[in-house]
Formats: C-alpha cells, structure tokens, sequence
C-alpha cells in the first residue's frame, strides 16, 4: 500500500515536471516564433487592468449627471477602492478625476468642505498638482470662514509663480470679489510686467509623410526692426508643410505676415493671406491674427505645392505688436467701473490709458450670443449660437455684418453682448429669415434688458451678463438670424 | 519497448524536473516586474513589455548560470588593476522592504552598513533615479547617506548608480572630462558593488552634490540650483521648463545668509533669458553669468555630444554670491551616449542648442569669444590626451569586472565590449571634428577701403582675435579705433582705442570679431538634436580717427586667429552692407582706460558704483552718508601719507554706520591702499550680493594695503573680509572690530607686522586659504586671535597672543606651523578640534621655538586633532599625552633661549606656498624661544 502511495505520488511528481517541461518548450516556442501573439496578449491584459478602473469611472460619471447622489455615492466607493494607489500608478490618473468630479459635484451642492477634502487629497498625493492647489483655494474661498486662509494661500502660490496668469486671474478674482480692487489690479500688472518670452520655435513636416514631432527646433529669437520681427532659418529638402510657434503664453497681434524662400537659385515671396494658412489657438481679426496667452498658438504654412526638393533658406516677416495678456483685459472687461473709479481716484493717468487701450483690444475679440426658444422651452445652452464679431475696427468701433445660420422653430430671441461694460452696440440690422422672407425684429418689443439700457436703436452694456430678449407674436420657422451695426 | 518507455518515464524527472524548475522561477520573476511595470505603474519614458521581460529574464538566467560555472563564480578581482569593490550591507528583510512597492518603496531609507578602510560604517540607503533603469531591473541604483560623524572618503552623501547603457562607462567619462577641463563636477570612479557579500556588478559611484562638492572645488558655501521638472518633479498645470519658473527651483545648497526660498538672481536670470534681447541685456547677462565657466560647459556639451541638459531636467547652477555670477555644475551627462553621438554618414554637431539658455548664449559675442578660447586650451594644454588616458587606464579594468558581472546590461559580453569601443571611437572622431571646427582655418577676412572707413567681412567659426594694418608710411600718433556694426536696423559702436597698439607703420587690434549664424534644422528621430549653427560672414566697419598722415596708405592687413593662423586679408572693391541679426555684443568695448582722481573732502551717499580705475590722493576725505557704499570696479591707488592720511568715515558724527568700501573683480587687481583710516562702517545685503565688512575685497589679486587702521565696525560679522583674493597687509592697525577683525576665506596673503586690538570676537579668522602671519601682534581677542579653519594652510612666525581667550585654534583638516611666538596670559593657549562634520579631520598646530606663559590652560586637542610642541617654553610644565606631543627639547627652564640651534628645513606641507613662506621662513630664529625681537 506504502509502496503503491509513494510510487503514485513519484508518478504525479513525474506527470509535474513533464508538464512544467511542456509548459516551459511551449512558452519558449511562443516567445521565439509567435511574438505578435504574446504583445497582444501584453496589450489585452492591460487593457484589462486598466479597465478595472475605467469602467466604474464611466459608470460614475454617467451616474453623476442622472443622479447625482448616487453618482456621489459611486464615487466615493471608487474613491476608497482605489485611494491606496499613489502618483506614478496607472490608477492614480482614475483616482484623480474621480476626486476632481466628486470635488465639483460636491461645490455644485454647496459641500464646499467635502469639495476641497477631496482636492486636498488630490495634493497629498501629488503636491506639485498646482491645479488641485489653485481649485482648492477656489472653492475654499467661497466659505466666509475659510476666505482668508484662500487669499492667504493663492497669495503665495501667485508669489512662487508670478509668471502665471492663471494663478492671478484665480487670485484677483477673489481679491476683487472681497472689494480690494487694488491688489487685485496690481496682481493683474504684476503678472503682465513679469517676464515673457521672446523665443519661437519651427515645426516642419517632410516628404515621405514625416511627423511633425520630429521636425522641432528649440527656440529662436526673432531679429527684430522697430515694430517688425524676422525669422530666419534653413530647412532640409522635401519640406511640405511649416509652423511657425509664438511663444507660449503670449499675447501677440502680427499682421502684414510674409514669408520668403530661397531654394537654389530661385526666390519665391510669399505675402501671407488668410487663405495661405492656418491657426493654432490664434483667431483671425481682420487683417491681424492674434494669439491670447495660450500654450501652443502656431501658425501652419503648407508648402507641398512648392516642391521644395533642396534645402532652402527662410524668412518669415511680420510687424507684431505686444498686447496685455488677455486674462488682464478679462478682468479689466469685468470690473471695468470699480477700476475706472479707483484709478481715477488715484489719478492713476497711466492706468486709465492702459484701461481704455485694453477695452480697445477687446472689443473685436468679443462675441455675440444669440439664444431662442419656443412657447414650451426655455432659453438654454442647447438653444444657443456664437459668432465672433470678427470685423474690422474703424476708428475705434467695430461693423459687423453677420449672418447667423439657425434652421429652428422658434417664439422668443434673446441677444447676449460682450461682458463690456459701457460697451454700445447700435443695430441697423436685427431679422429673422425665413426662405426667402425677412422678419425685422422691433426693438420696442423688448420683452425684458438684464444689465442694458436702450435709447431707440442702441443698447448700452451696464453691469455684468448683458442681454435682451424679445418676444414673437408667433413662433415662426427661422432659417438664420441677421445682425448688422455698430459697437463701440 | 515497453521496458524503455518504462524508464524512459522513470528517469524522465532528470531532464523535466530542472526545467520545469527553472521555468517556475523565470514565470514567477517575469510576472512580478510585468505586475508591477507594466500594469501597475506607468514606467513612462522606459518601454516596458511582456516579451522583453520574459526575454531578459531568460537571458539573465542563463548569464548567471554561466558566471557561476564558468566565468569565476561572481567572486571579483581586487587589487591593483581592477576596479575597486564597494561593499554595502542591508539586512535581507530590509531589501525585501525596498522591492515591495516599486518604485514607492524602493524610495524609504533603510539601516545598512558600507565598509569604509578596515570597518563598516552606518548608514542609509535607498534607492535612487527618476526612471525604471534604476531600480526597475535586477541591476538598482542606490544613494547612500552616512552619520555626519562618520563620512565615507570625505562624503556624507552619494549615489551607486546602474550603468545606463551597454558603455557603461558614458556618466563616469562624463565627469571626468568635466573635471579635467576645470568645471564643477561631483567626485566619480567606477567601482563594483557587492550587496551582503553578494556581486552586483559594475556601477558608477557619483557623490550627491552639496556644499561638500562647492568646498572640494574651491568655492564658497552657497546656492546650488537645481532645475528638474520631469517625472516625479513634474508641475501639473503649468508648462514645465526650468528657465520659466524661476522660484520652482529647489536647492542642493543653501546659503544660510538668505530665505531659504530666496531666488532673487534665479528670477534675474530668467528676465534675462526672455526679455526681448538687446545689447543691455546682453552685456548684463555677461555679467551675471561667469563666462569662462559657461564657455568651458558649452564646450563640455559639444565634446560630450550631450543634450541632456535640456529645457526640464538636469540643471544645476551654483550663485556664487561673493563674485554675483552663476557658475555651471556638470550633473548627469551622460557623454557620447549612442543615441546621441553622430552617426557614421552624419556630421559631429559643433554647438548644442537646446533650451532658452543656449539659444540666448549662442548670440551673445563675449560668450562665443569666451567659448572660442575654451576649445583652443582644451586641445592645445593636453586635456583631450589627458581624457583619453583616463578612458585608455579604465577600460581594461571595466572589462575584467564585466567578466564577473552576472547582472550586466548587456548581457551578451561581447556586445559590451564592442560597446566600449564604438566610445572610444566615437570619442575620437568627435574631438577630431571638433578639433579643425575650432582650431582650423576655415573662413579669413576679406576688406575694402571706402572714405577712410575700412569694411570687413568676417567669416568662419573661429574669433578674429587681432587685425593688423601695415601702412605704407609710419603713423603720426595712434588713431582713436572704433568698429561698428548693424545690429536689428540699428549701429551699435565700439571703442577698441585701448586694444589697440601702434609700432611704427603697423597699427594691431585686438579685436575677438565673430561671423554670424542661424539655425539649419534638420530632423532627426531625436527632436532635440534638430538644431544647429549654420555660419554667415559678418560684416563690420573699422574707423580710425586721426594720427593717419595724408601720405599714408593701407599697404596689408593681416589677421590673426591663434598662433597658426597669421594670414593676409582678402582686399576687395567693395562689401555689401549686412545686419548681424541677433549677435549681440559682436564686438568688445575697451576704450583707453581712464582713471579718475579723488581729492579734498568727498561727500558720497547712497550706493556708488565706480567703474573707472580711481587715484585718491593724499588727505583726502571721504565721507560717508549712513548706508552709503562704495564699490570699485577697477583699480584703485589710494597713496595716503602719515601725515596725510585718506579718510573713510561717516558725515556726522554719530550717525547711523555707513556701508562698505569694497574692491569687487579682477579688474580691481594691483590695488593699493596706503595710509587710510576705515572707522564706523558696516556692510552691505542685497538680495544679489553681500559684503560682510566695511572693507571688504572679493575676487581680486595682487592688493596691497599698507599702514591702514581699521576701527570700529558696526553691526556685521567682520571688519575687514576677503575672499577669492590674494591680499597683504603690512603695518595695520585693527582696533575694537565689532566681531571678527580680518576675515579671509578661500584667499592667499599676508599679514605682517600688524597690530590687533579688542577684537570682539577672532581677530583673524582664516577659512580654506593660505595665509602668512608674521612680526604681528593680537591683544585682547573676544575669541580667538588666530582662528585656523576648514582646511587651512598656516604660518606663523614671530607672533604675539596676549590675553585673548583663546590664542590659535586650528580646525577641520587645517595646519598651523607657528615658529618663534609668544602665547601670554590666554585663558587657552592653543586648542585644536573638529568643528565641522564636513571635514574628516581636525585641526592640527605645530609649534616650534615658542614660548607660552601666564595661560589658564595651555594646549588642548579633541580626538580628531593633534598638536605638537618642539623646542618650546611652557611655564607650566606640557607632557606628552594623547594627541599631544611634546618632544624632549620643550621644558620650563629657559624661556627664551632654545635648546637646539640647528636650522630646519621647511616642512613639506609649507613647500606648497613656499613662494609666499619662504623669505619668512628663512628669518626664523631657531636660537629663540618666542618672539626674539619684538614683534612689532
């Protein structure tokens, strides 16, 4: 019986090996001619793994905006599955958005101490998070107990980083909310006055189809003649496509751009239009393209119709002009009238200029809404179009000339105007059409003015969200929406 | 056939069972790193996949196999020849700790041990490195720190780093071509690692950079930067570039002196960097950064091929707040590393242009001139076969100790090997590019004669360092010499008058004119090698105003560009006009030196910065306003006389102190101050430099201050301060200082025949200098009346001590040889004790023919220290004990005559600064104890 047991026991220990042996030739026979099969065996386990955390995220989230209080639940279950992985983990990331959603869901139902417990703990795993440091000051400020502690700590966050108009926007804000319009003008200048780049860079694309990340230089500094800046630079051959990158976060007006290419023995000027390129995180206005203090504003210039098969030397031209950052004028736009009265009680001579010359500056950047409703709905982002102004300044004021494509049912418009305060806009044009019929809409028939005043056929933005709306005898099938005037 | 199958199946287990074995712990290793890589931390930039864990895993399988059996065990060769075993020890559980949580873990310090000299130490170790090669594969990096109480070879902190790449050697060549060309590196030497007695294969050991590093490299303790945003030290929600955010900055060292988050030059440095460029900011970028440094790193990175030093990572800068200059610190090189060396069809690229700082360097012309210069001494002194030697005496080593290695990368030796030498190869095809890019005869200058204005064209990488026009006809006088050139739409002039010198018909011109450049970019796979320096001619306009006669016309021009290329300019009918677009500061402005006389009574507030050499004359009076400050940027000759002295002192009487006098550079060297009187002054803190005494001399040699009297001082530490100078001071007087009378750190100098009074606290407090004190006299000293610290070199002769509370006090690592001084009435005659952890020594003092007397107690020494009485008077009798030595020769008999006349020879640690000991030493009196003339 022992002898039967041992020989048994000898025989699986045998079947063992042999099966560790098997599975050690087959796995050596995947590895050396399957490859293929175990990187998609890799890319199938971790898509598992990550989905692990993924789906419940999702599902979260979508919970979130059904019902929010199981979405809140659901998300504080992930949060504690998941609150032992620290930065630097693939779930970290999942963790983190989950805080930050539970973070907003919780502001949203006025939890502002749970919303900042979950930023904080968003910092404690990752201290360097200045987004969740900024947010948690954000919301802890909205607390009346706890509003010094966040000025306090947005002060020093604005004192490691100056250079970030983020953090000032974010601290100026509060400041002005708390009535110290002073320091919060000066936060504003003391970002605009701290240093800024000057360095461009060049992206290019080659032939054969080439990524454009291969193609980067570090940073050049432009030449630069009076209010005019010239690039200049060699490229290999076969170059079908060129960027020119602004430096980040800058706040740039270019216009009369022109580009000249030397390849061999032939010069090819190139006097830049619209229609020649393309922008990055810049707008066109008019005649100027314009970049607005974001990270990666470029201009992109194909060039596959130049078939430039040897290297060829450039230079791109452009008179520029340096604007204030478009946070500062943001905020001048906002406060516009307590600014005005502070500077002109500290007769600040220099301050109103740089105040008035913004307002200059924002005026074409600004846009119109234009929201509708029919007898059963209410005015609603779902129900809205924007357009740019987009004209060309004349004099100091602003044409425009817009058309607005709606192709809805509607029984009530409302306009919105920029947040400008003291800002005019006198309407020669306001109508609907339909087909080919043209409804005017009237003025008097303004059903209600929210931060306006009007004085015939000109409205007048006095306080912050201006708008209008008037109501239509009927509800009518409208095409598109005219807009045509003035704003000054 | 039956039986067969039979025991076929019974002595199957002999083949199956190792390797089903074997397969068990290869599944279970690959497992564990693809668990903990691959799903549950994001090893991102390191490429981490099932197949190449599983492969690697195998192969190192069977590389430990084979070195177990047949390539020595894992036992290593030591001893001469090989390279050198570092052996740590970590308790096994505490090992497991490290690997529990990669890389989280791996980051907590443990208890271990590394055998130092005959003993282990304690210490901490951890884990170390941003990225999975370090601690992702069998092979980990390590940081170790020991107790301050016990360095390890002088270090407290240090790094046994994994080898990055098939090399191995890339880091470890890195620093050594950095150190041989003069820059600041951390100390290295590639060394093999046993863990508990275990072989871990060849690593590179690199000390951790701190004040430590700044000391060992003759700098004073102060900020070291250190610009890393990557991985861990990654900002979420800005864009992440060092020269951006200047207060994002962390510090390796810290000057005490400041807030620890101060960042005052970081922050100018940064405005520097991306402020639209002029000639303004250039000229003070020139200033703020030292640029012999900066030139010898741009150099360093170009020998190197290195583009390591980017936009987020990598930087360390040191703020060398006595000198107001940043100084460059090679950290992480990673030398001709294979991704980065060129390519066999591709050229070696002469510059590296990578992050805002090189963009600005590379146009601003007193650094291209400075890196010009830097290129030429590295081939012409030797250091580029001084290099090659170091990697031509390590590489045999390395190939030993790889033998042994079962945990190397590659695993394949022979793939190593061929490694080592594609370096060396690339090395040499590197240097030999760089070599005719820098010291060749590319480009020449060619010119053109219009309405007495000469037009050139400079073209070539190389600086025109002179031009020489020989005219047909002598010339009456040397012409006022100005060059110009158009810069952005612009003409900016230069004064080249006091570079210029005129023997007979021949006018030269030190000139240092550079072409110009632009970028060229062409991709590569490696974005950050994208960009290089395309070369353009330059062109200047050369006017010379007056002295030329009418008759006299250009016969030749010559330039020169070093010793081998004196060559003929290119005379052409005419030069097209060309803007030098972005080359700021093309050319240098060195005007005739103009000095400026100071006389009569001079009313001086507020902050005076003085650029011109200065002539004060005799009984002039300066009177300072409170806070006021003076600071001499050139020469000064202030030749007072004993009956009419100069005078710096305040306006009123009773006022609040003023601030300093200080001579700051090396344009202040050959000063000289002669009978001035310095009463009530104070210093002067500013966020970009400070001076800790109403005079005060940083960085400058050859100054001479001869009967002077310093009295006084108000508020700060010292009353007089040098550093990184030479300084003598002959016959003065310093009276009630306030703390320290004369401070001098990292100096050499004299202080002879002088007269020390009251001191409040040292009298003369020495740090990390060599210093000869003779025929002086120091009465009354609140503390100490020599104070001999931080490796410190000493000589005394003819020296009194009265009544201070402690008469010489050697320290850390430092030697005082005192020969004929009188030690009277001290509470402690000589003490001699380790003070700092930095150092691993005390303070060591060697008298010889001194008399002390009248002393509470006489000579003391902690156990790090030793002092040594020969041939000396005590009148209280001195024994030999511990770390005390007294000879036989020392008694309490005759207190001034010796006992032994003989003359001595000069000790051979003196023998390093015998030019300064020697006429000293030679006037000993080895007949006398004590002082055997007077002292003063």
């Amino acid at each position: 019986m022992r002898r039967t047991t041992s020989k048994r026991l000898l025989n699986l220990g045998r079947l063992a090996s042999l099966l560790g042996a098997i599975g050690a030739t087959a796995t050596w026979m995947v590895w050396a001619y399957a490859p293929d099969w175990v990187d998609r065996v890799d890319d199938r386990i971790r898509k598992h793994y990550i989905g692990k955390a993924e789906i419940p995220l999702r599902a979260a989230q979508a919970l979130l905006s059904k019902d929010p209080r199981a979405g809140i639940a659901a998300l504080e279950r992930f949060r504690v599955r998941f609150a032992k992985f620290p930065q630097g983990d693939h779930y970290f990331r999942q963790r983190k958005q989950a805080l930050r959603l539970l973070a907003n869901a919780y502001e949203q139902r006025g939890e502002l101490e749970s919303a900042a417990a979950c930023m904080q703990e968003i910092l404690e795993a990752s201290p360097r998070d200045l987004i969740a440091s900024m947010r948690r000051f954000e919301i802890l400020s909205q607390l009346p107990n706890r509003r010094i502690e966040a000025i306090t700590g947005l002060e020093v966050l604005h004192a490691r980083l100056p250079e970030s108009q983020q953090v000032a926007d974010s601290l100026s804000s509060c400041l002005a909310k708390d009535g110290d319009f002073e320091r919060a003008w000066q936060v504003q200048l003391e970002t605009h006055r701290s240093y800024r780049s000057s360095r461009w860079y060049i992206r290019w694309k080659r032939y054969p189809p080439d990524l454009w990340r291969n193609g980067l230089t570090g940073l050049i500094t432009p030449a630069r003649f009076g209010n005019r800046l010239r690039l200049e630079f060699s490229l290999e051959q076969d170059i079908q496509g060129l960027r020119i990158g602004l430096p980040i976060h800058s706040n740039f007006e270019l216009q009369k751009m022109h580009l000249t290419v030397k390849a061999g023995k032939s010069v090819i000027e190139i006097p830049l239009t619209p229609d020649l390129y393309q922008l990055n995180e810049m707008r066109q206005i008019g005649d100027t393209v314009r970049s607005f203090g974001t990270s990666r504003p470029w201009i992109e210039i194909p060039l596959e119709k130049l078939h430039l098969q040897v290297e060829s030397h450039f230079e791109f031209s452009a008179e520029f002009r340096e604007l204030h950052a478009s946070g500062m004028r943001s905020f001048a736009a906002a406060w516009m009238p307590q600014l005005t009265e502070l500077l002109t009680g500290k007769q600040d001579i220099k301050g109103l200029k740089t105040l008035a010359t913004m307002r200059q500056t924002l005026l074409p950047e600004s846009a119109f809404d234009i929201y509708w409703h029919d007898t059963d709905q209410s005015y609603s982002g779902k129900r809205r179009r924007r357009v740019s102004l987009n004209t060309d300044p004349d004099g100091g004021h602003l044409r425009f000339d817009v058309t607005i494509p709606l192709d809805v049912t509607l029984s009530a418009v409302r306009f919105d105007a920029p947040e400008l305060i003291g800002l005019e806009i006198e309407f020669e044009e306001f109508s609907l059409v339909s087909g080919t019929q043209v409804h005017e809409l009237d003025l008097d028939a303004i059903e209600y003015l929210h931060g306006m005043t009007r004085a015939g056929n000109t409205v007048t933005a006095t306080g912050p969200d201006p708008h209008l709306s008037i109501a239509l005898s009927r509800s009518l099938h409208a095409d598109s929406v005219r807009l045509r005037g003035v704003a000054r | 056939m039956k039986p067969h199958l039979t025991s076929l199946w019974q002595w199957s287990w002999l083949i199956t069972l190792p390797v089903a074995v074997l397969f068990v712990y290869w599944a279970g290793q690959t497992h564990n790193i693809y668990q903990n890589f691959c799903l549950r931390y994001d090893a991102v930039p390191i490429q981490f996949s099932l197949r190449g864990i599983g492969a690697r895993n195998a192969k190192q399988m069977l590389l430990r196999a084979r070195t177990e059996l047949f390539e020595g065990g894992g036992r290593t060769s030591v001893g001469p020849g090989n390279l050198r075993l570092v052996s740590l020890f970590v308790q096994e559980g505490d090992i497991a700790h490290l690997n529990s949580n990669l890389p989280h873990s791996g980051f907590q310090e443990v208890d271990g041990k590394i055998w130092h000299g005959n003993q282990p130490i304690d210490c901490e170790v951890r884990y170390r490195g941003d990225f999975a090669q370090h601690w992702g594969y069998a092979k980990k990096s390590w940081r170790i720190k020991t107790k301050r109480s016990q360095l390890w070879e002088g270090m407290r902190k240090f790094n046994i780093i994994a080898p990055k790449y098939d090399e191995q050697l890339n880091n470890y060549f890195g620093y050594k071509l950095a150190s041989q060309m003069g820059l600041i590196a951390p100390r290295t030497e590639l060394v093999q690692l046993a863990v508990n007695g275990k072989l871990r294969g060849v690593h590179v050991l690199v000390e951790q950079l701190e004040e430590l590093t700044l000391r060992a490299n003759g700098y004073m303790p102060g900020d070291i930067y250190a610009g890393e945003m990557v991985s861990k030290d990654e900002y979420a929600g800005i864009f992440n570039a060092v020269f951006e955010h200047p207060r994002l900055w962390e510090k390796a060292a810290i000057n005490n002196h400041y807030a620890i988050d101060h960042a005052t030059p970081m922050v100018e440095l940064t405005r520097l960097l991306n402020e639209w460029p002029s000639e303004e900011t250039h000229a003070q970028l020139a200033r703020l950064l030292n640029l012999e440094a900066w030139a010898k790193f741009s150099a360093f990175e170009a020998l190197a091929q290195t583009w390591h030093f980017d936009a987020v990572h990598n930087w360390r800068i040191y703020w060398d707040a006595n000198r107001g200059q940043f100084v460059p610190i090679v950290w992480d090189p990673i030398a001709l590393s294979p991704y980065w060396r060129p390519e066999p069809k591709s050229e070696t690229q002469a510059d590296v242009v990578l992050t805002r700082l090189h963009t600005t360097l590379f146009q601003n012309g007193d650094f291209l001139r400075a890196r010009q210069r830097a290129f030429e001494e590295f081939f012409s002194s030797g250091t580029d076969q001084a290099c090659a030697a170091i990697l031509e005496n390590t590489l045999p080593k390395l190939r030993r100790a790889l033998q042994s290695d079962a945990l190397r990368k590659p695993t394949d030796l022979s793939v190593a090997n061929a490694a080592a030498n594609r370096f060396v190869a690339s090395m040499n095809r590197v240097w030999g590019d760089l070599r005719q890019a820098y010291t060749g005869s590319e480009g020449g200058v060619r010119y053109a004669q219009h309405d007495g204005v000469f037009t050139l064209e400079v073209s070539g990488r190389r600086t025109v360092d002179s031009l020489e026009l020989v005219f047909s006809r002598p010339l009456a006088r040397l012409p006022a010499v100005e060059i110009r050139y158009h810069l952005d739409g612009r003409t900016v002039r230069r004064n080249l008058s006091g570079a210029s010198r005129l023997t007979g018909n021949t006018l030269t011109i030190n000139a240092g004119l550079l072409c110009t450049a632009y970028p060229f970019l062409k991709s590569r796979q490696n974005g950050l090698r994208n960009h290089r320096r395309r070369m353009r001619p330059a062109y200047y306009e050369l006017v010379l105003d007056g002295g030329i006669p009418p008759t006299s016309s250009l016969f030749e021009m010559k330039f020169d560009r070093g010793k081998d290329t004196d060559q003929p300019a290119t005379r052409v009918d005419q030069l097209p006009k060309e803007d030098l677009r972005g080359l700021f500061l093309a050319a240098p402005d060195l005007p005739h030196t103009t000095t400026v006389q100071w006389s009569g009574e001079m009313i001086i507030k507020g902050n005076t910065e003085v650029r011109e050499d200065v002539l004060i004359a005799a009984g002039t009076r300066i009177r300072m306003a409170a806070g006021a400050n003076i600071r001499f940027w050139g020469r000064v000759l202030a030749e007072g006389t004993a009956e009419a002295p100069i005078e710096f002192g305040p306006l009123i009487q009773g006022q609040a102190p003023w601030g300093v006098v200080t001579l700051q550079g090396r344009d202040t060297d050959s000063s000289r101050f002669t009978h001035c009187n310095f009463a009530l002054g104070s210093g002067w803190k500013h966020p970009m430099w400070e001076y800790s005494a109403m005079f005060s001399v940083h960085d400058a040699n050859d100054i001479l201050v001869r009967n002077c009297r310093f009295q006084d001082s108000r508020v700060v530490d010292d009353m007089v301060h040098t550093v990184y100078s030479h300084v003598e001071f002959h016959g003065c007087q310093f009276d009630r200082a306030l703390m320290d009378a004369l401070d001098m750190d990292i100096c050499t100098g004299k202080v002879n025949n002088c007269l020390f009074r009251n001191s409040g606290n040292d009298s003369l407090d020495l740090m990390t200098s060599k210093i000869v004190v003779d025929g002086t006299r120091i009465l009354d000293s609140g503390d100490k009346g020599i104070s001999v610290g931080e490796n410190t070199l000493l000589f005394c002769r003819n020296v009194e001590f009265i009544r201070c509370v402690r008469g010489i006090e050697g320290k850390d690592s430092s030697q005082a040889y005192v020969y004929n001084s009188l030690f009277d009435a001290n509470e402690l005659a000589v003490n001699a004790y380790k003070k700092n952890w930095r150092y691993n020594n005390g303070g060591h003092v060697f008298l010889n023919k001194c008399r002390m007397v009248n002393s509470r107690g006489n000579i003391r020494a902690d156990r790090s220290s030793s002092i040594s009485l020969r041939d000396c008077y005590t009148d209280v009798p001195a024994k030999t004990r511990k770390r005390v030595s007294v000879d036989a020769l020392t008694d309490s008999v005759d207190p001034a005559r010796a006992r032994e006349h003989a003359i001595e020879y000069m000790p051979k640690k003196l023998e390093a600064i015998s030019h300064l000991v020697r006429p000293h030493f030679e006037r000993i009196n080895f007949s006398a104890r004590g002082p055997s003339n007077g002292a003063h």
